[in-house]
């Protein structure tokens, strides 16, 4: 059983560690952090602004600035990656694929769709022109871009925000790869063309098996897709556990206050909405202990002295927190208010 | 299509017109020729405010003498009937006879001197779009590293020192102290040289535009390669080079941080692929829309440049029309830069939408 498990795991990521070196001293965004994403799993990744989520993929495929460094192991199918340049140019785009936020500026304004799309089967796969074409064509299809064929050869400025990260989604599987990683796909769109975007990406990844990386700051948007959920903070992971699990019973006082502070609309009180208190951390001078003990509402003398492990307490739930009544956390929040 | 009310509606001379004026190249075209008649109009007037005249000279002319030869020029007329007539004259591509080198009209100086200027700018242009454009990629490629320091070391250099100094400091040490390079004297060797073959006699027919499309002769391949050009061609160039280097290394920079250079990596696109389909054609966008005033700035560069290194070419003829008072001659080389200028800009703004999709409509 174990060692079928082990087949089953596409990307193991062990001690990950990412700096970037800037005119002020070392920024740490990532910092030693572990996961696994099995095959066919989707995953979201859960954090705010800067705590580190675009950065940790971005380590993992190689695509940091000139001015990053990643450090620690990162095995694709049992195959170290991390910053093997020639194998990441193999497998980016054909096995690991990635789309970003910015649907506008994410596809070269100078070239045509059929080119861009076609040259990522031309690479991988070394097919001629029209077969590339044609799987190109299909693509577009699959993400519901109306006319295909003939839109194919158009430029990306004659396309709407929404089609443009469409194409961009089609130009990310039109290699079926094992893992997309999806990077706050639908920040810049509206919630209509939100909601598209999230069914394609639902139904493509039934429809080719693949495991999927959400990565947003959109709890909505993980309660929508997500099986797991992984939640960080100044670069490290908080919490990990499933989607049912993490937003019915959140053990980390984090997560209970980024739940808290969501509006719902069953809720007819004009109470003020919930937020946590403070700002988030500065990632060149990260607290000594937990990272998010200057604003948590538990603090403990043991919380500004040492960082809390991320440890195994339930089956396959983790929580890296000393508190140990975290039973009623969001009652807690509820009732204080 | 064909029949009823759409054919006639089509046909309409309004709209006819009105689709002929909403023409983007007509348009241009239009505008071209306005700006054309604008500068020419204002040199006209400004040669005439200018003190002096074309046969003021240190010797005195007898006032009879002086009065006939003014008369045999039409300058004794009332100045808008000179205006009147010369532009007239120009309608039938007449640029006059050249006041001061009376055995030449102005055409056939132009027709002499154009193919000596055109080669100096091309060659100019081409040296500094090749260096410029290349040695600005390596440097944005790499970023701060010595490679990048060396040449914007090199282009401040080339950016602070103008042709003009620039070409006395070559000819120094390439020709006088070293010796190994003539400082002057292109285009002007012996009556049976290659001009020969542009002159208006040898042209068959005599079009007024005929000057303007020189047969070239096999013999002339080697003129392209005369090495009086050399030390021309490197002072044109040199400054061009430098600004041309530090506008690629500039956008070069900024398109490999764009989004879509993102992309292209995550697609798992080899550098090399990255650079040369997805960079180089948004880092060149800014180079090919400096390239109207830059040929402006080649072409008015060249009249220096042809002066310092003595060589007949247009830049030459306009500085001594302009000192000379030679009306005729100034007004036919501004007559020919503004025509040559404005196509030009034109070829570049059609480039430009041919490059950018999003600016073709």
């Amino acid at each position: 059983m174990n060692e079928n498990e082990n087949n089953n795991i596409l990307l193991d990521v062990k001690n990950l560690t990412t700096t970037f070196s800037t005119q002020e001293g070392n920024v740490a965004a990532v910092n030693d952090l572990s996961f696994q994403i099995k095959a066919g799993e989707t995953l979201g990744v859960v954090g705010e602004s800067g705590s580190g989520k675009s950065q940790l993929f971005m380590s993992i495929l190689g695509l940091l600035a000139n001015n990053g460094k990643a450090e620690g192991s990162v095995k694709y199918k049992g195959k170290e990656i991390l910053n093997q340049k020639k194998t990441l140019e193999e497998i980016r785009g054909d096995r690991l694929s990635m789309i970003f936020q910015d649907s506008m500026t994410s596809l070269n304004p100078f070239v045509k769709i059929s080119d861009q799309l076609t040259e990522v089967l031309m690479v991988h796969r070394g097919i001629s022109y029209n077969d590339a074409l044609n799987e190109a064509i299909n693509m577009l299809d699959m993400v519901s871009i109306p006319r295909a064929k003939t839109r194919v050869h158009r430029y990306p400025h004659e396309f709407s925000g929404g089609m443009r990260q469409r194409v961009m989604i089609a130009m990310s599987l039109i290699c079926k790869p094992d893992l997309l990683i999806a990077d706050e796909p639908t920040t810049a769109l509206d919630v209509t063309v939100q909601a598209q975007i999230l069914d394609i990406i639902d139904n493509l990844k039934k429809e080719l098996n693949m495991a999927v990386v959400m990565i947003t700051h959109d709890l909505g948007v993980v309660a929508r897709v997500a099986e797991n959920v992984m939640v960080m903070y100044g670069g490290r992971a908080i919490e990990k556990g499933t989607v049912d699990e993490i937003f019915y019973t959140p053990s980390h006082p984090y997560t209970a206050g980024l739940l808290a502070s969501m509006p719902r609309l069953d809720d007819d009180s004009n109470k003020a909405l919930y937020t946590i208190q403070g700002s988030p951390p500065n990632l060149q001078n990260l607290p000594v202990g937990c990272a998010f003990s200057p604003r948590c509402e538990y603090v403990m003398d043991q919380c500004k002295t040492s960082v809390p492990p991320l440890e195994c307490f339930d089956v396959n739930r983790h929580r890296a927190c000393f508190l140990d009544n975290y039973q009623d956390l969001i009652e807690n929040i509820n009732r204080g208010q | 299509m064909s029949n009823s009310s759409h054919g006639l509606r089509d046909l309409s001379i309004l709209n006819i017109i009105s689709s002929i004026l909403g023409n983007y190249f007509i348009r241009k075209i239009l505008v071209g020729l306005v700006t054309i008649w604008v500068v020419i109009t204002v040199t006209f007037f400004i040669m005439r405010l200018a003190p002096g005249g074309p046969f003021t000279g240190e010797r005195q002319l007898d006032p009879a003498v002086l009065a006939n030869l003014r008369h045999s020029y039409g300058l004794d007329l009332p100045l808008w009937k000179q205006y009147a007539m010369y532009m007239l004259n120009l309608l039938h591509g007449d640029l006059g006879p050249s006041l001061k080198d009376t055995t030449f009209t102005v055409k056939e100086l132009l027709g002499i001197g154009l193919p000596n200027s055109i080669l100096l700018g091309l060659l100019a242009l081409a040296n500094a779009l090749i260096f410029g454009v290349s040695i600005g990629t390596l440097a944005a490629l790499h970023h701060n590293g010595w490679q990048d320091y060396t040449v914007m070391f090199i282009a401040i250099v080339g950016i602070i020192c103008p042709s003009f100094v620039l070409a006395p400091l070559l000819t120094l040490v390439f020709g006088v102290n070293w010796g190994i390079l003539p400082v002057a004297g292109f285009g002007s060797h012996s009556p049976e040289h290659w001009l020969y073959f542009f002159s208006p006699e040898y042209q068959h027919g005599s079009h007024w535009w005929s000057f303007m499309i020189p047969t070239i002769p096999k013999e002339s391949i080697l003129w392209a390669f005369d090495k009086h050009l050399i030390l021309p061609v490197i002072s044109l160039s040199l400054p061009v080079i430098a600004m041309l280097a530090r506008l690629t290394r500039g956008s070069m920079i900024e398109v490999m941080n764009a989004n879509y250079i993102r992309t292209a990596r995550a697609k798992g696109l080899s550098e090399r692929r990255i650079i040369v389909k997805h960079a180089l054609k948004g880092a060149l966008l800014p180079v090919v829309s400096v390239l109207g005033p830059l040929i402006a700035g080649i072409t008015t560069g060249s009249v220096v440049i042809e002066k310092i290194y003595n060589i007949s070419g247009v830049g030459r003829y306009f500085v001594d029309g302009a000192l000379n008072r030679d009306y005729t001659l100034v007004l036919g080389t501004v007559v020919l830069y503004s025509a040559l200028l404005i196509s030009l800009n034109t070829i570049v703004d059609i480039t430009y939408g041919y490059i950018d999709p999003r600016i073709k409509k």
